[in-house]
């Protein structure tokens, strides 16, 4: 009963927690000006992050080894340190991204200029990281993320052309309004949103946080593989929503206002309250991950003592690594940066940096002599490869098309 | 719970072969995490010791921290990652540190070590203290037993006086570098070239065995050098084990090292140099590393392919 009531809040956590401000900002987006006709590539991406997490959650659990500790020494110091500085600067972006969305969230909540949130969240965000406990912070944010299944009741209350939504999903095309380009170039944004880096950082550190052993296998497998894809879901319902309200009118999403707005008037107060607490968890908790992201992974690649299952006495550098990041996050976001604009471009950065990571734990994940019994199986290892493919030609493709469509412009 | 924490490895504890077999130094050594009994992390393999001795090359310790480190980061970066641990450490003429090979008790995904050597090694991590007692236990908040007072029994019962560890004194049993060794990391990227003077390739890899032969590992012994056109991708681990998977990388890699090749470190020429070519002498028979791990069974065999 206990087993199955953890097994219960890791699921409810991953959905919660899958989505955070690339997922909100890119799905409401490209809802609003392609319709569905880009729910293949989120689709791509969650099954992609499936993969990807399972093998990284696995090298953890059966290794004990993270992500970063793995980048370094299968790719030796000098091309593990151009990872790290690659995947830094992602990670470091996206935090930025996220620390500006809580900040939003919460001028959407109260009305104050978003400027004078922004200390406060740098400093709560800190605060959460130095003191609360790893279960408490991940629990916490992941089950009030589940708020966002307002967008999913929203779409079923706006009761649009079920019909249309299904064409729309079913046979991708490109609006005739729209260049192919930039069609791809979103395409690109929506996998990089669904298939962020720091998410395996956080996922394979946190595995270690908590000391999974093989014995955890199933309940890791039952979290990416239920958790995941129903996290995803609210992702799809983003967009669609989007899509409902405001693809017909041709008009523009570019605030997180304009995202919840149709919640607001579908469902009234309850609502609003109820996007509000989403978005705010849901931004919350993956500040609290991509700030811990960067602290594991400096500390992993350097060999230093790293984790919140250690006292932070033991682990000074570590959190000196955390609190400078978010000293740095702040002071980014208070030269006047606009969050929504940085989240655009964190989404397409994480696809280019996403090989990086991802090719080293395809590598590891067959490494018998960590492994043993559990290295990756005929299916692992034949969506392991389809999906090297797949991260490489998006990796390869974002830049060419960043610069062709202005970003998407 | 700590213990296997971060200390855990798949396979090595039901084979205690991989104590005699072969260890592929750079594989399985260089750049791996070292962990303390209590699961405490200590470090990377920044380096190896490598020292010679009558009969050939020895490995005798894992070399840890920046000093280390700056070897083998490019150029100008390394030059100053040396020059600021240089400038910022206490001593006045720091060396780089050094963990005997003999305290290491078991080689897996990571390198464990017992607890005297997990103790010396984090009383030498200087931005970790400096960073503990100028900033983190000032923080509102910190808690954390840190171990320093075992760690100070540990030192005053080795270092008699402090003004020696000021003086540069490592705490037992980590050591400064041997008389006359260097790191393995001066060996990996050399040119090799052929009797003939041609270029066949650069040093990737150093197989060692244990030695004295036995359970005990007091160091290795060097045997074998193995030298690829490509130092990209060396560190996969593809050209040492012919099954790992998935079979399109398996089949990519292996294409891009087809010229690696093995060969007795007797038959190299030029190691006791620390830079220039190395040349392979005319009774050098290469091969390619998977006909040498065939011949040993080096742990391949025993499993099926995939």
């Amino acid at each position: 009963m206990k087993k199955l009531f953890a097994i219960a809040l890791g699921i409810l956590t991953a959905i919660g927690g899958f989505v955070d401000i690339g997922d909100l900002v890119t799905n409401g987006l490209v809802g609003a000006r392609f319709g569905l006709s880009l729910v293949w590539v989120v689709l791509l991406g969650i099954i992609g992050i499936c993969v990807f997490a399972e093998m990284s959650g696995r090298v953890a659990a059966v290794s004990g080894r993270a992500t970063f500790d793995l980048v370094r020494e299968r790719l030796g110091p000098r091309v593990g340190l151009l990872n790290l500085f690659a995947s830094m600067a992602v990670t470091l972006l996206t935090f930025i991204a996220e620390i500006g969305g809580v900040a939003l969230a919460l001028q959407l909540a109260t009305r104050v200029n978003p400027y004078l949130w922004i200390p406060v969240v740098g400093a709560a965000v800190w605060i959460v990281l130095w003191r609360v406990k790893f279960a408490v912070l991940e629990n916490a944010f992941g089950l009030a993320g589940l708020a966002l299944v307002v967008f999913a009741v929203t779409l079923w209350k706006l009761d649009p052309d079920w019909a249309d939504l299904w064409r729309q999903a079913s046979r991708p095309f490109v609006p005739h309004d729209e260049s192919h380009t930039t069609y791809f170039y979103y395409a690109v944004a929506l996998f990089g949103a669904a298939m962020t880096p720091y998410e395996v950082f956080f996922f394979s550190s946190g595995g270690v946080e908590e000391g999974w052993t093989s014995d955890d296998l199933g309940t890791m497998r039952a979290n990416v593989f239920i958790g995941f894809p129903l996290g995803g879901l609210l992702s799809v319902a983003i967009a669609a929503v989007a899509a409902v309200v405001y693809l017909p009118q041709g008009v523009e999403v570019d605030t997180l206002g304009q995202i919840g707005m149709p919640v607001g008037q579908a469902l009234g107060v309850l609502g609003i309250a109820l996007v509000l607490l989403g978005f705010f968890a849901a931004t919350f908790g993956a500040a609290c991950e991509t700030g811990l992201s960067v602290g594991y992974s400096i500390a992993q690649y350097l060999g230093w003592q790293w984790g919140k299952f250690v006292a932070p006495l033991k682990a000074a550098r570590f959190h000196s690594v955390v609190l400078l990041s978010a000293v740095v996050a702040v002071g980014v976001l208070l030269t006047t940066i606009d969050p929504i604009m940085l989240t655009e471009y964190s989404v397409v950065f994480s696809a280019v940096a996403l090989p990086l990571t991802y090719f080293p734990i395809l590598v590891v994940a067959n490494d018998r002599t960590y492994m043993g019994r559990d290295v990756n199986g005929r299916l692992a290892n034949t969506l392991g490869t389809v999906y090297l493919v797949v991260v490489l030609v998006a990796a390869v493709a974002a830049i060419p098309l960043m610069i062709v469509t202005k970003a998407g412009q | 719970m700590n213990r296997t924490r971060n200390g855990r490895h798949a396979v090595e504890s039901s084979e205690p072969a991989r104590r005699t077999g072969p260890h592929d130094a750079v594989l399985r050594l260089l750049d791996h995490q070292i962990v303390g009994p209590d699961g405490a992390l200590l470090g990377n393999v920044d380096d190896l010791e490598l020292v010679s001795d009558d009969a050939g090359w020895l490995v005798t310790g894992l070399m840890v921290g920046p000093a280390a480190l700056s070897q083998r980061l490019p150029g100008p970066l390394g030059r100053w990652v040396y020059a600021v641990w240089r400038r910022l450490h206490p001593a006045s003429d720091p060396t780089p540190v050094v963990l005997p090979l003999a305290h290491v008790t078991s080689i897996g995904s990571a390198i464990e070590v017992n607890l005297a050597a997990a103790q010396a090694l984090s009383s030498t991590f200087g931005l970790e203290l400096w960073l503990r007692e100028h900033v983190i236990s000032r923080l509102p908040g910190a808690t954390g037993d840190t171990g320093d007072t075992e760690q100070q029994q540990v030192m005053s019962k080795h270092s008699p006086s402090t003004a020696e560890t000021v003086a540069g004194a490592l705490p037992l049993p980590v050591r400064a570098p041997l008389e006359g060794a260097r790191g393995l990391s001066s060996l990996i990227g050399r040119a090799v070239l052929a009797p003939d003077g041609t270029l066949v390739g650069r040093v990737s890899e150093v197989r060692c065995v244990s030695h004295p032969p036995g359970h005990r590992l007091d160091a290795l012994r060097a045997r074998w050098v193995v030298y690829t056109r490509h130092l990209a991708g060396s560190e996969l681990g593809y050209s040492m084990n012919r099954t790992q998977g998935p079979a399109l990388v398996r089949r990519l890699v292996r294409m891009w090292q087809q010229h690696d090749r093995v060969v007795e470190i007797e038959h190299v020429i030029g190691i006791e140099t620390t830079q220039g070519d190395l040349q392979l002498d005319q009774t050098a028979a290469p091969r390619h590393p998977h006909d040498l791990s065939e011949d040993q069974g080096a742990g391949q065999a025993r499993h099926p392919p995939l």
